[in-house]
């Protein structure tokens, strides 16, 4: 290779290299790191992308160069020289890929470790995950369908599902773990930001897995014991909205008092209506029935595919609770 | 079968027409395709045994235990069906040294035999579904169990439909000492279910 | 078989079937009375069995579609003539002889017909492929659509998720695994110097295999009560209990296994036995070395999920606990089983496109494949890393936590043996005399696209990472990076590359230069903006979105609408060029490997002596080096049968 081909090869992979770089720095790829695990991982993602971009430079340096010098003309027959091959070169492009990958894995694998370590005290929460609802247990036995997190301490959360699988996710928290029914994960947050982020369920588990979000909560320490002496007042509003959070209703719904957007099932919002046009009692007992046993009757539109195991699951306080607040709504 | 029918007739033009093959490798095209198929038949009956190593493993059986509390595995009786199974791979193997040396008569026999004694096996399997106490839906043990015995039973099937072809045209006089590939080929096949079935029994009622 | 009569002058198709026999002869009219036939018999055979096995209630819906899946398709063969062969044989009766009836194609309807000619399956393949990705590309533009603004504009997530999961199981078990099968048997006889595949009847049924598959997961679509809506992972218990539809999809996935796993084993056989003369392993091209690998994929890959869609079929039907959690069964076990295949999977739908790349820019380069041993092995280490890397889909699933970073090395190391390939096309065209015909745009295309999307591997191959972007468009992104910029891209190139030799006529350089650019921009607006999305939070599967991603994915749904409509450009140049294009000469781009050294398209029987392989397939720029030598005398004496062949 000639001494000038080397230069003009190198001054495009720098060009190449520099416009990947600025894309990586110009563009905000990641949110915010809220938790120290997220931080961890961010780490990876840069490290990795510099070597990303380092390879990418190169492939794209000798592709363009290629592109730029060896242009066949319009009427050249002539054949390129018969070169096989070259070990030495072929040894280093084998090696070289070899030690990045290397690097690589043996930076997350110290990350990975690192975000598993829970401190001698972590704060247990149960998080149990059912379509298309989230319900997290404190140490303490309540339970509520958002998260409330102190900030800096080190938090395990104990994840499972009762149907199907879902996976709890939040991007600015990073950490990401499938729920499995019969099954027990777990992950690791430490929160260092106060702030409200979202709870994605990011596998897909039925006809609402869109509309499955919650929220964490981050409340400074104080705060945080506060809001745990008061019992937890996540649900300010009427009993039956929480009942209808935590069971998912808002998946399929949409309900104007609950901000529930979901169109798999009928709009909550015209019960009233709906109850008259079905005429099948009080409107009540409608609802009532609607949702223990909704077979029963089916929408005009619609098809049975609200689950029939909410008459088991919602225990007959709460689902009085939840009827009333339908009612009331509508 | 499949590949038995197709080496004949390329190598056997006699006509104008494409030019005579080339065969670049000293094994036979259909021997060398029935053994590529039972590795894949292979890795089927593979997933089976991993589901059922998941189950039973990884899932540490039932609440711990395997086959859960209750659950009796026919092991005595399927043991003489497996003596049964195994026996004919013997009169499979009598059968095709016969046409090998040109004994028809043992050929047939030796067919009869095999696929009467397949026959019986698959039989006192279906025998053993109906009285087994449990069903399908009963458990992971069930389904592991169905499911590894079923897809044996199923590969039994195939297998003695394709004895039974066998069998008719080694009463034909279809096979000579010369072209005795369908006996060969089928025989492979014949053979691996008869060993497959050694590794299920061993697994689903021993172990 | 000494009964077979041999009828020398059957040379031209049998005369055709008058009266009655019309409808007993193999064809068309036979399957309109025999698959209603077989029909019936699915319906009656599940309905008696257990009557006689005293089971209620007789009549179970979801068992009878089950074995309806199995029995119509068979019934559709049966009266189509893939069987005829084998049935003949196995009922004793004299078994036709190949009259090469079955051979060549005389006019657009020998196309509909069964066909024993390699040539004409790979046509057949590929244009039934093809209508696979348009229609699942369709499928991706419709909830493009629906994605364009947040909420629910057009269809409902039932929908939605039916469309996504159909979009992937066609593109992947009806697109991309086929249509390399489909390109593979028209050119690997050829370049092998063989006059057919080991086995061309097997080869028809395995063609006809496809419709079938492709038919069963759209019909699976309209079900009432809603089609396959899992995904195309089709994950356990979700999957176990979705509509009816859901059957349709793991039977159609049966299909098109089985169809994948014959044709993997022909292309072995016939690869390990057919090659001409002096053709050694070191001496095939690399197209050749590539279907060898993968049909070793295929074969080894494949009946994994035929086993996870049997699982999952039976937790269903037959109410087993395979993966049910109450019932003992192992939820995880699925995913485990599922991606022993579809890892594998994912090298069978590229390496026949790197052997694609090999030959394109090799001939268009005009110079020797860079490193080809090196080249062959790298695709070999690629099997066999691939068998242990599958768990890295499952990082975040919650399986035992001793497994992550073995499975993150593994999918790591995959780099160095893909790298070894990139580097060394990029060597092979240094110093090259490089043409910019549209198949080496389309290859030159694959090569910086691949890479980004293997790049976005390495990041997901990283278990922290993967834990951040796992099931979001940061994977969508990734996949289409692979898959469209990957594989999609090498089979524009093969179908281009090859399309002079299939058709006989040349195809417009123009309109394929205009099609590359605009498939290479729509491509790119359209799927490199997911990965953004993705990091900052959008998950996959969703047909509702938060609205801060409201502007990025308008974008992108505009820009996979100009995707689309390029390939509208593609439709008209191949359709065009395929009726009137000028005639192709036999070797247009003077290539060395042996399809070229033959007619565009080629002879009915490929070559009328056997060639003599004298050389290695690239030697472009060596003086007076050869590949092969034609109509040679041929080689005395000709070992028409194996040892030990009856
Ligand atoms: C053609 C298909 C194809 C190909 C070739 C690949 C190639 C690779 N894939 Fe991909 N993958 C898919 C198709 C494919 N993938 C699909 C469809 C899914 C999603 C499935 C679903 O869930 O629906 C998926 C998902 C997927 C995941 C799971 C993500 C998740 O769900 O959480 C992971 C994780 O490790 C992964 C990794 C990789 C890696 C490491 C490679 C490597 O093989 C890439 C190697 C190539 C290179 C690295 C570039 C060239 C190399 C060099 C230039 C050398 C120098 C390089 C370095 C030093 C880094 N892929
Ligand atoms: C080879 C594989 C392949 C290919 C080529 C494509 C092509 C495309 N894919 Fe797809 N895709 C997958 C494989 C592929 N995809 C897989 C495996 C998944 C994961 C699914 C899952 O989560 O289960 C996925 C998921 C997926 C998603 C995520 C869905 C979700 O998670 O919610 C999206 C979103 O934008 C998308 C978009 C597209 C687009 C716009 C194209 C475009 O390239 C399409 C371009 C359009 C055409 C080529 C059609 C042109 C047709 C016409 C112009 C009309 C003619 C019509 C007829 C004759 C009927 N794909
Ligand atoms: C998987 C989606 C889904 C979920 C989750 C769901 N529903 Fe439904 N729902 C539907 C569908 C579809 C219908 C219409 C078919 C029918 O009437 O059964 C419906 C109907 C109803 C009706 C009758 C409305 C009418 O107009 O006839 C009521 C009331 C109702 N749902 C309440 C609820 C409540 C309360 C919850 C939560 C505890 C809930 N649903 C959860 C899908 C769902
Ligand atoms: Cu729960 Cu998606
Ligand atoms: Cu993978």
């Amino acid at each position: 290779m000639r001494r000038g081909s080397i230069i003009q090869l190198t001054a495009i992979g720098l060009v190449a290299g520099a416009i990947c770089t600025a894309v990586a720095l110009a563009i905000p790829w990641l949110p915010v790191a809220g938790g120290q695990e997220a931080g961890r991982i961010h780490f990876v993602y840069w490290f990795t992308t510099v070597i990303a971009i380092c390879v990418f430079s190169v492939v794209t340096a000798v592709l363009v160069y290629s592109v730029w010098k060896f242009r066949a003309g319009p009427d050249d027959d002539s054949d390129g020289p018969p070169t096989h091959g070259h070990t030495q070169l072929e040894i280093v492009w084998t090696a070289i890929p070899a030690v990045l990958v290397t690097a690589i894995s043996i930076v997350s694998a110290i990350v990975l470790a690192q975000n598993g370590h829970a401190g001698t005290n972590p704060l247990v929460i149960k998080v149990e995950a059912r379509q298309f609802a989230w319900k997290f247990t404190y140490p303490n036995g309540t339970s509520f369908g958002t998260l409330t997190l102190p900030q800096g301490r080190h938090v395990k959360l104990d994840i499972t599902a009762d149907d199907v699988i879902h996976s709890f996710w939040v991007p600015q928290l990073s950490q990401k773990q499938d729920a499995v029914p019969g099954q027990h994960n777990f992950i690791v947050i430490t929160p260092t930001h106060i702030a409200t982020y979202p709870v994605v369920c990011t596998e897909l588990c039925g006809l609402g897995h869109a509309l499955m979000r919650s929220q964490v909560d981050i409340l400074a320490p104080a705060d945080y014991e506060k809001w745990v002496a008061q019992g937890g007042t996540a649900s300010s509003g009427p009993p039956g909205l929480a009942v209808f959070q935590q069971n998912g209703c808002a998946g399929c719904h949409t309900f104007k008092p609950a901000l529930a957007t979901g169109n798999v099932g009928p709009n909550l919002d015209n019960l009233a209506q709906e109850a008259k046009q079905a005429n099948r009692g009080a409107l009540d007992a409608f609802i009532k029935e609607s949702i223990v046993k909704p077979q029963a009757y089916i929408a005009p539109g619609f098809t049975d595919a609200m689950p029939h195991t909410f008459g088991t699951q919602i225990p007959p306080d709460k689902l009085q609770q939840l009827v009333q607040y339908l009612a009331k709504g509508a | 079968m499949t590949s038995a029918a197709e080496t004949h007739d390329q190598g056997a033009f006699e006509h104008h027409g494409p030019p005579p093959v080339h065969y670049s490798s000293r094994v036979s095209p259909s021997v060398l395709g029935m053994f590529l198929f039972i590795a894949s038949e292979i890795m089927l009956f593979g997933s089976f045994f991993t589901v059922y190593f998941f189950d039973r493993v990884v899932n540490n059986g039932v609440n711990g235990v395997w086959p859960p509390n209750g659950y009796q595995r026919p092991a005595f009786v399927a043991g003489i069906n497996t003596v049964i199974l195994v026996s004919s791979s013997f009169t499979m193997h009598w059968a095709d040294t016969s046409i090998k040396k040109g004994n028809r008569r043992g050929l047939c026999a030796g067919m009869v035999l095999t696929f009467l004694l397949g026959l019986t096996f698959l039989l006192t399997q279906v025998i053993e579904y109906h009285r087994i106490g449990f069903n399908t839906s009963d458990t992971s043990f069930a389904a592991t169990f169905f499911g590894l015995t079923g897809l044996h039973g199923a590969h039994v099937f195939v297998g003695l439909t394709i004895l039974g072809v066998m069998t008719v045209r080694a009463f034909r006089g279809h096979f000579t000492p010369e072209h005795h590939h369908g006996i060969e080929i089928g025989g492979i096949y014949w053979h691996f279910v008869d060993v497959m079935w050694i590794v299920v029994y061993v697994t689903v009622y021993l172990l | 078989m000494t009964d077979v009569a041999h009828a020398h002058d059957l040379h031209a198709a049998p005369p055709a079937p008058t009266g009655w026999h019309r409808l007993t002869a193999a064809g068309w009219l036979r399957v309109l009375w025999v698959t209603p036939l077989f029909f019936g018999i699915g319906v009656a055979l599940p309905v008696l069995l257990r009557w006689a096995a005293d089971w209620h209630p007789l009549w179970k819906g979801s068992v009878i579609l089950t074995v309806e899946l199995v029995t119509t398709p068979i019934g559709f063969l049966a009266g189509l003539g893939v069987f005829d062969y084998w049935a003949y044989y196995a009922s004793g009766r004299p078994t036709r002889p190949e009259d090469h009836s079955g051979h060549g194609a005389h006019s657009w309807r020998d196309y509909f017909h069964v066909n024993t000619d390699h040539k004409v399956i790979g046509i057949q393949y590929v244009v039934t492929t093809f209508f696979f990705f348009l229609v699942s590309g369709f499928f991706a533009l419709l909830f493009r659509a629906e994605l364009a603004q947040p909420g629910d504009q057009y269809f409902n997530p039932q929908t939605f998720n039916v469309l996504v999961s159909d979009h992937a199981a066609l593109m992947i078990f009806l697109f991309i695994v086929p249509v390399f099968a489909g390109l593979g048997n028209y050119v690997i006889p050829l370049m092998i110097g063989a006059g057919d595949m080991a086995f061309p009847r097997l080869n028809a049924l395995s063609f006809w295999l496809l419709p079938i598959g492709g038919a069963i997961l759209i019909t699976g679509m309209v079900m009432p009560g809603g089609g396959p809506s899992a995904g195309w992972t089709c994950y356990a218990p979700l999957c176990s209990h979705q509509p009816l539809g859901q059957v349709f999809f793991n039977m159609g996935v049966q299909w098109a296994g089985t169809s994948s796993i014959m044709t993997a084993l022909n292309f072995l056989v016939t690869i390990i036995t057919m090659r001409a003369p002096g053709m050694t392993f070191w001496r095939m091209p690399l197209l050749v070395w590539a279907n060898f690998t993968t049909s070793l994929l295929v074969v080894i890959a494949t009946p994994f999920i035929a086993g996870s869609q049997f699982f999952v079929l039976f937790d269903r039907v037959l109410h087993t606990n395979f993966f049910e959690p109450g019932g003992g069964g192992y939820v995880l076990g699925y995913q485990h089983i599922f991606w022993f295949y579809s890892h594998p999977a994912v090298y069978i739908m590229i390496l026949p496109g790197f052997g694609i790349i090999s030959e394109v820019i090799a001939v268009m380069s005009r110079k020797p494949v860079f490193g080809y041993r090196l080249m062959a092995l790298s695709l070999m280490a690629i099997l066999v890393l691939g068998f242990s890397v599958w768990a890295h889909h499952m990082f975040v699933a919650g399986m035992a936590g001793w497994l992550r970073v073995p499975m993150m090395v593994t999918s790591m190391v995959i780099a160095v043996p893909t790298g070894v390939k990139v580097f060394s096309w990029l060597a092979t065209m240094w110093n090259g005399r490089i043409r910019f015909t549209t198949p080496m745009l389309f290859a030159l295309g694959f090569l910086s696209m691949f890479v980004i999307g293997g790049l976005s591997g390495i990041y997901l191959a990283s278990v922290p990472i993967d834990i951040h972007a796992s099931d979001t468009y940061f994977i969508v992104a990734h996949i289409h990076y692979v898959l469209f910029g990957g594989s999609v891209f090498t089979i524009f190139a093969g179908v281009y590359y090859w399309f002079p030799k299939m058709t006989g006529r040349m195809y417009n350089e123009r309109l394929g230069q205009l099609h590359f650019w605009l498939t290479f921009i729509g491509f790119n607006l359209t799927f490199f903006p997911m990965h953004y999305i993705g990091l900052q939070g959008m998950p996959r599967r969703v047909a509702d979105y938060a609205h801060r991603f409201a502007d990025i994915n308008l974008f992108i749904s505009i820009a996979s609408f100009g995707l689309g409509a390029s390939t509208l450009v593609f439709l008209y140049n191949v359709i065009n060029s395929w009726a009137h294009g000028p005639v192709a000469e036999g070797n247009p781009w003077r290539a060395l490997t042996l399809e070229w050294q033959v007619s565009s398209p080629p002879p009915i029987f490929n070559f009328d002596e056997i060639p003599q392989v004298v050389g290695h397939p690239y030697e472009y720029g060596v003086p007076g080096a050869k590949h092969a030598i034609l109509g040679a005398p041929r080689p005395v004496p000709v070992l028409t049968d194996p040892v030990g062949a009856d």
